[in-house]
């Protein structure tokens, strides 16, 4: 089998399976066309059901509350039509949240899918106890939050931490990680690598493993290295992952929360540092909603970040597409 | 230099990764292992520790007395249990129905198959966790709050898994395979289960571990919608530990290692299916 | 090629509709009364230290049961139970700090007026009681439970060290005022050099926010004032300069940096209302008995304690009513305050000889029951507007700016002020 084979909608033809068994008549004809026709359906349903009732009509109700002042408990202060949208794109600590946001995108999200495409191509070579190496990277995301929170605190620590303990002998000042914007980003990567890179490392190697091996026995023979089978064989016969990877990853850090909330151990209420050097978008709309009592605003804010969402996967689709076919 | 080259190359034509792939590895493990490895030291010791400079990586003797404590202050058998059956279910089918989707999405022409599809990836878009409001008065019609059923229902499908599982069937399940057992009288059903379901098992082992993961691990929707003294989940067992008035981190890490102890286990368990999705692969190769 | 799937798969499966189905007859409404029994469930925001109580009021009331549940993200669940009209404990206890966001919907608790609850039987010190009011004291929205009497922990062998006193009583004349608290520091700074004197600035500026009468809102109308306010730019000025005189270690409250600068000495000083006194020394442990020692604070005050509240939602308010009333009563605080150390919010328990009587051996022997004691009869009370705890947290965010060296005092002042009215919506 040919690797273009598995390209996305090539796999299976869009015309009705030939109809052969039309001939054979009676109940079973009927049954099979009827199988034919409405299985399908029927296999997609639940989705559609589920997802229906217990999510598109939350966040549809969440979008009729943006239009509204709305208070968290009370409810329904009044229509306003736009005029939270308005507010938001006059508040700078909702720009000041997207622009940390999209910092964490690139440096967190970014090296963290890079670093995942290299580890699972180390992890799809021969490897000696490849099943330890394998369960190894994907450890970090089964470690509970509140020991994630204990240990990068004792890493990130001002005073007592052990990156400024090692500075410090190298004769360099300790860092305040959490003071400002270009220290707590890259630390707050740190952790938004550590905890997903295995996760993504795995996805891809799942991947890689249908690459068929005679391509890059074949390469090998050829003399070809490592660095360029992989580059032009491995990574473009798992494009469709590949992509599926960025444009998850992207949703997923557009809605990031859990990694910079428990960085903030000086503790300042979600704001995300003394100055929200550290806040995202997530952490906004928590303090908007659940601290503020401000259910309008924060809807507001949900929908925006969904069409934020919608057109970044969209480039990002656009983009990984032509990067991964290039080869 | 001349002479190193040469060696270099002969070595990565053999296959065999050298020591600095292994190096790289190892590094690896140990930013891993260390967080864990941590996370069931510091149950060992007494709070006097926390804060330490130094950390502290030795044992102590303090274990089963923390262990105690944490049995004492909350029913972290019931919230064991919980856990178990709400991540179990909601792996389960989830891994089934987007395998049934996934595999309709892939395999099986019907009409509209790619306007719904694109449906799928749109609603993989929407922030869920948004409609948190609206939900919980929703499970309030519903009578379901403070039940399991709260947070199994939402959970069963979502859009990343018919995503992957689509995808799955898409480079797994070979087209000539599932003409045949048509031509062999399979019902679409049938094709699913003896021809999909066996080829993409890796994948949906993969997704199984994520989504129990996942499910064993979220936190704000259950904290929201259980009753913790009736529907305790490990994690929000875990939030009733952290509310002493001084943070009891030897307390709440003691629960937190006997909580990660099943997912360790699913882990395992779940691991050797991918592996045994690689030999596979090799013999197929 | 195998038409089969594989047996894991078919068990995984057999497993899930088991599980679906057990699911349905997990939970159940919490407050069932079958048999006679009622069951009361008290959630609460961190550990009042309830439990044995519990007990005892089960077995003097036959036919209750009482659930205890803890939750410290509770108002995040509250304001969900509350708008979607179900799901909410019998009783709620939510800390003062964060009461007042509450009170534009106190349409949602009973009040508690209408189940005979006043100040004039058993009654809590006048300023507690009158905050978990609103309309004026007409609706008793919450029953107080302890106070947070203001006092400073201090480290005797550092003063020893500084040339300091280390008896309660003369280190407490050393800071009459916070003034005197920062050249105390100072001088203290002169002498020692691997420690400094006092934790962190947040902490000194929430000891010395109820000291005033109105802080971010006016009392007669609930609009924001902070910017004109000259004795909270003072205060804050004088909080904030602890960092700028380098009298603070910057030590950020509730941290475990600050937890492991207590125990190895390295803040000399930490302020420590009552409930405060064990999270003192479980960081430090027991290594360090007899080290640390407490004096009062300057001025006096009061920093935190809570109410206990009754949903509307519940069915069964008489006796849910009965219970927090209980459970906040002079006796029962008593109980708690000689058995948890949490002080008392009835004036006749504070000044009762057993209560003032009370010694911390942890803590050097200080007669800890008579210093919270003094600290909370002589305050004033102080008007907290809606938005109180909104705005709080630009101003401790500003002094965090000063410790971080990122802005001078007076900077960081308006940056708070033009923070807080933002979020004020001023």
């Amino acid at each position: 089998m040919t690797v273009t084979e598995t390209r996305p909608g090539t796999g299976a033809p869009m015309a009705p399976v030939p109809g052969r068994h039309h001939r054979r008549g009676g109940w079973r004809t009927r049954l099979t066309r009827f199988d034919l026709r409405y299985t399908p359906y029927v296999l997609i349903a639940p989705f559609f059901v589920i997802f229906g009732v217990f999510a598109a009509y939350p966040l549809l109700y969440t979008g009729w509350i943006s239009f509204h002042k709305w208070a968290i408990i009370e409810g329904d202060q009044g229509w306003t039509g736009l005029h939270n949208y308005q507010l938001l794109f006059q508040d700078s600590y909702f720009w000041n949240a997207l622009l940390n946001t999209t910092l964490l995108l690139v440096f967190g999200t970014g090296v963290q899918l890079l670093l995942a495409l290299w580890l699972a191509g180390i992890l799809n070579r021969k490897l000696s106890g490849s099943a330890v190496w394998r369960a190894g990277v994907v450890l970090p995301h089964i470690v509970s939050v509140v020991a994630v929170s204990l240990v990068f605190a004792q890493l990130y620590g001002f005073h007592t931490g052990i990156i400024n303990d090692v500075l410090s002998l190298a004769g360099i000042d300790r860092i305040d990680w959490q003071a400002s914007r270009w220290t707590a980003i890259p630390a707050v990567s740190t952790i938004i690598i550590w905890r997903w890179a295995g996760y993504y490392a795995l996805i891809f190697l799942a991947a890689m493993q249908g690459v068929p091996r005679e391509l890059h026995e074949a390469a090998m023979l050829d003399g070809a290295s490592h660095r360029r089978i992989f580059w032009s064989i491995t990574v473009p016969s798992i494009r469709p992952t590949v992509i599926f990877s960025v444009v998850m990853s992207t949703i997923g850090a557009m809605q990031t929360f859990t990694e910079p909330q428990l960085f903030d151990t000086q503790g300042t209420e979600g704001t995300g540092g003394s100055d929200r050097q550290f806040q995202t978008l997530m952490m906004y709309l928590y303090e908007k909603g659940f601290r503020e009592f401000n259910a309008g605003y924060a809807a507001t804010l949900a929908w925006v970040m969904f069409l934020l969402i919608a057109v970044l996967s969209g480039i990002n689709y656009a983009l990984s597409r032509r990067i991964a076919s290039k080869d | 230099m001349t002479l190193a080259l040469p060696s270099r190359k002969t070595r990565q034509a053999s296959g065999r990764p050298g020591f600095l792939v292994y190096g790289v590895l190892v590094a690896v493990l140990a930013a891993s292992l260390f967080p864990l490895y941590y996370s069931f030291v510091l149950p060992t010791r007494d709070n006097s520790v926390i804060g330490d400079s130094a950390l502290t990586l030795t044992p102590g003797g303090n274990l089963v007395h923390n262990i105690q404590r944490v049995y004492d202050t909350v029913d972290f058998w019931l919230a064991l249990r919980n856990s178990l059956i709400v991540s179990t279910t909601v792996t389960v089918c989830c891994v089934l129905l987007s395998s049934l989707a996934g595999f309709a999405f892939a395999k099986l022409p019907f009409r509209g198959r790619n306007a719904l599809f694109l449906a799928v990836v749109v609603t993989a878009m929407l922030p869920t966790q948004l409609g948190m409001i609206p939900l919980y008065m929703l499970m309030g019609k519903l009578g379901w709050i403070a039940t399991l059923k709260a947070v199994i229902v939402p959970a069963l499908v979502n859009a990343f898994a018919v995503f992957w599982m689509r995808q799955a069937s898409e480079e797994s399940v070979p087209y000539e395979l599932v003409e045949a057992a048509r031509v062999d009288g399979c019902s679409t059903l049938g094709i699913f289960w003896h021809v999909a379901l066996p080829a993409i098992r890796p994948q949906a082992a993969v997704l199984a571990m994520f989504t129990f993961m996942a499910t064993w691990n979220d936190f704000m929707w259950p904290l929201i919608v259980l009753d913790p003294s009736v529907t305790p989940t490990v994690q929000t067992a875990l939030s009733s530990l952290a509310s002493g008035y001084a943070l009891d981190y030897t307390l709440i890490l003691s629960g937190a290692a006997i909580g990660v102890l099943p997912l360790l286990l699913v882990f395992l368990l779940l691991s050797r299916q991918i592996v045994a999705g690689v030999m596979q692969g090799a013999v197929k190769g | 090629m195998k038409y089969q799937a594989s047996q894991g798969i078919r068990v995984a499966v057999g497993a899930a509709v088991i599980a679906l189905m057990a699911s349905g007859c997990g939970g159940g409404s919490s407050d069932s009364a079958d048999g006679g029994t009622i069951t009361l469930t008290v959630t609460t925001h961190v550990d009042y230290g309830y439990r044995d109580l519990y007990k005892e009021y089960e077995k003097s009331h036959p036919g209750i049961k009482i659930k205890e549940v803890l939750i410290d993200d509770l108002p995040k669940k509250l304001v969900t139970q509350l708008a979607a009209n179900r799901g909410a404990s019998d009783v709620v206890g939510l800390g003062d700090d964060i009461i007042g966001k509450f009170k534009p919907s106190h349409q949602r608790f009973l009040n508690l007026a209408d189940y005979g609850v006043d100040n004039t039987s058993d009654p809590w010190v006048q300023w507690a009681y009158d905050y978990g009011t609103v309309d004026g004291g007409k609706y008793v929205l919450g029953m107080r439970t302890d106070l947070g009497g203001l006092g400073i922990c201090y480290r005797t062998d550092l003063f020893k060290q500084a040339g300091l006193p280390t008896d309660p009583e003369k280190v407490a004349a050393l800071w009459p005022t916070w003034d005197k608290f920062t050249e105390t520091g100072e001088k203290f700074s002169a002498k020692v050099k691997n420690a400094s004197f006092t934790a962190n600035t947040g902490d000194v500026w929430v000891g010395m926010g109820n000291q005033l009468k109105e802080t971010f809102f006016a009392e007669s109308d609930d609009s924001f004032i902070a910017d004109k306010n000259s004795d909270l730019k003072t205060d804050f000025l004088t909080a904030a300069n602890m960092s700028v005189k380098k009298v603070s270690g910057g030590y950020p409250p509730f941290t475990p940096e600050m937890a492991n600068a207590l125990k190895t000495g390295k803040a000399a000083t930490a302020v420590c209302p009552a409930w405060k006194l064990d999270r003192t020394k479980e960081a430090s442990g027991a290594a360090n008995a007899g080290k640390w020692s407490v004096a009062a604070a300057p001025q006096g005050g009061n920093w935190g304690g809570s109410y206990l509240l009754v949903p509307k939602q519940t069915k069964h308010p008489k006796e849910a009513v009965a219970l927090a009333r209980w459970l906040t009563s002079s006796k029962v605080q008593k109980q708690l305050f000689l058995s948890k150390g949490y002080l008392s919010s009835h004036p006749s328990v504070y000044n009762d000889p057993q209560v003032q009587a009370k010694k911390d051996a942890y803590f050097s022997n200080a007669p800890t029951g008579k210093i919270f004691a003094e600290a909370v009869d002589a305050m004033q009370p102080l008007y907290r507007g809606t938005k109180d705890s909104d705005v709080a947290t630009a101003f401790m965010n500003a002094l965090l700016r000063v410790e971080q060296g990122k802005q001078k005092p007076e900077d960081a002042w308006n940056q708070a002020v033009s923070d807080a009215k933002k979020v004020a919506g001023e």
